[in-house]
């Protein structure tokens, strides 16, 4: 576990202890998390609880993911990256549920922020890439902003082909490569 | 002992050079040489450096290296009974000595003498950069250095580095190392500086590091996205591609940055700047649809597509009237050099991957990046496509590599 990682957890973990105590002390424990993700009545907040931690601002209400969700494997927030074809930056259907749900907490926690990480295969020239992963970062960027993200929680960098999540030089490891991730900052 | 002496020759370059770390040596498999339509020449094994000079000379695709053993002596006569049209003779001592001689009237074309200089390879490079333009006409390019990036680590985790060898990859020593991706190397016009990509401020930015120094500039602007930074033949400017909102378009910065100008305004990405002389600008632009090699003056205005081939031409790199390309064509890309005035082309890679390719200052050669494998390697190709040769390193991926121009 890197410093980053446990950051995340004990800032989370901070916001579980002022904002719902009985899901606290659990810095390590998926298990807790998912426990949070679980309790529906999370789901018609309106605000409470988070907003007093500060750090995410008080959600507007019209969400029913939380910031808690996020730790949660088995929440469809759990799902950060989504993947591309060859030489396209459209977003296939099937990640639409995906970033609709992000989309959901996002726009319900403007203090949330995101990196949005494209990426390419090795195919095709290095430079080109770049810019054809920011391409697809710039898509699920615009494609949240109409889902009501405000412009300001996100933040879009292409790294072309330089960091492949798997190695290979077959369609199967192309395509896990042509991706955007979602970061959320402090994560 | 070949070994020992280049481990020595390595080990004193290192010492002369203590601000730079040594990296890993490139090894060298030659996949073809078989020139035999070109000059026959013989180089008498006069010393260690002889055979660098023919290992250079066999890199070209221009000569039919004639073993020295089918010529011992060196006589007129036992030249012309092993075919030889030229001979390389000298002796090597503190400097290298030589002489060039045309077998069929048997009187030297030239008397050479190298100084001597403390990376004893460069010597050779220099004698072969001689025997080169003696023959052909055309300036030797030997002499000259390469920059690549290598990554080595796991997949998400990798470590980059920028280095900077002698053109047969010898002599390496990495300049930079980041966490975060290093691409795009550019080699300012008199090889002393190196203008490249780094990811290491979170996006990516332009900077221009001195290589005796290791003093290291930003360039762009901290605010953008920016890549493919080319300088200008003048050296006072960098075409560089500066994104917005994924949009990106050419630009020329100066070379200590401010100064920035916008050259090209186009719906979609314009990339990959390179200069053809002073006043023209080959970039790369898939406002058409695919990607494709485009033109424009240094000032803007006057775009006009120059790649008519192939759906996908990419990547260019420019030596006089040669333009090196990545072209991909159904599932590979491969290396195509075109001849901008004859629009004649010549496929001159061999991978299926192959992309980046960095022409030599003279347009001889084309040095590359190819799959190569389960390792990305490097590869030179003659631009007649008879020399062909793979550089790989044991430590790690290698790619990306820029040609540095004309050495003093």
């Amino acid at each position: 576990m890197n410093m980053k990682t446990i950051l995340a957890y004990l800032l989370v973990s901070a916001f579980l202890v002022t904002g719902c105590s009985q899901q606290g002390g659990n810095p390590n424990g998926a298990g807790g998390a998912g426990g949070a993700g679980g309790a529906g009545g999370y789901g018609s907040n309106n605000g409470y609880g988070y907003g007093n931690g500060g750090n995410y601002g008080a959600g507007n209400g019209s969400s029913q993911y939380t910031p808690a969700d996020l730790r949660n494997p088995n929440s469809v927030l759990a799902q950060r990256v989504i993947y591309f074809d060859l030489d396209s930056s459209n977003i296939r259907p099937e990640y639409q549920s995906v970033l609709d749900a992000h989309s959901s907490l996002l726009a319900a926690y403007p203090n949330l922020k995101v990196r949005l990480e494209g990426h390419a295969d090795e195919r095709g020239s290095r430079e080109y890439n770049v810019a054809l992963s920011e391409r697809r970062g710039y898509s699920v960027l615009d494609y949240m902003q109409i889902k009501g993200v405000s412009s300001n929680s996100m933040e879009v960098i292409g790294y072309g082909e330089e960091i492949p999540a798997v190695f290979g030089h077959n369609e199967s490891a192309w395509g896990k490569n042509r991706r955007v991730e979602i970061k959320y900052a402090g994560e | 002992m070949k070994k020992k002496l280049l481990a020595t020759l390595l080990f004193s370059a290192c010492v002369l050079l203590p601000t730079v770390t040594p990296a890993e040596e490139l090894h060298i498999r030659i996949d073809s040489d078989a020139a035999a339509d070109g000059t026959r020449i013989v180089v008498a094994p006069f010393g260690p450096l002889a055979k660098v000079i023919e290992a250079d000379l066999q890199r070209s695709g221009r000569f039919a290296l004639i073993d020295p053993a089918r010529a011992a002596g060196m006589s007129p006569d036992a030249l012309r009974a092993a075919g030889a049209q030229y001979a390389v003779v000298g002796t090597q001592s503190s400097s290298l000595d030589f002489q060039l001689i045309d077998v069929g009237s048997g009187q030297p074309v030239g008397s050479f003498r190298i100084p001597a200089h403390p990376n004893q390879r460069r010597m050779a490079h220099k004698a072969a950069d001689l025997v080169f333009e003696k023959i052909t006409g055309v300036k030797g390019a030997f002499d000259t250095r390469i920059a690549y990036v290598s990554a080595s680590g796991p997949a998400r985790g990798q470590t980059f580095q920028l280095i900077v060898s002698d053109a047969d990859g010898f002599n390496p020593r990495t300049i930079a190392s980041s966490r975060q991706p290093v691409m795009s190397p550019s080699w300012s016009p008199d090889g002393r500086q190196l203008a490249y990509v780094s990811y290491e401020s979170g996006r990516p930015m332009v900077y221009v590091q001195d290589l005796a120094s290791g003093g290291k500039r930003a360039v762009s602007d901290p605010g953008k996205s920016t890549t493919s930074p080319a300088w200008s033949p003048d050296g006072r400017s960098l075409a560089v591609s500066v994104a917005n909102r994924g949009d990106y378009d050419i630009f020329v910065v100066g070379a200590n940055g401010g100064g920035m100008r916008q050259i090209t305004n186009s719906r979609g990405i314009d990339t990959e700047p390179q200069w053809a002389g002073a006043n023209t600008i080959v970039f790369t632009s898939d406002r058409g649809g695919q990607p494709q090699l485009y033109q424009t003056t240094a000032s803007g205005g006057g775009e006009s597509r120059m790649s008519f081939n192939g759906s996908y031409n990419a990547g260019a790199s420019i030596a006089g009237n040669n333009v090196a390309m990545v072209r991909q064509n159904g599932g590979s890309s491969n290396i195509t050099v075109m001849n901008a005035a004859s629009h004649e082309e010549r496929v001159v890679s061999r991978g299926t991957q192959d992309d980046s390719p960095a022409i030599a200052p003279n347009g001889t050669m084309v040095l590359y990046a190819t799959d190569g494998g389960s390792r990305g390697s490097l590869a030179v190709a003659s631009d007649n496509g008879k020399a062909h040769q793979i550089l790989y390193s044991q430590a790690g991926d290698v790619r990306d590599p820029a040609w540095s121009p004309y050495l003093d």
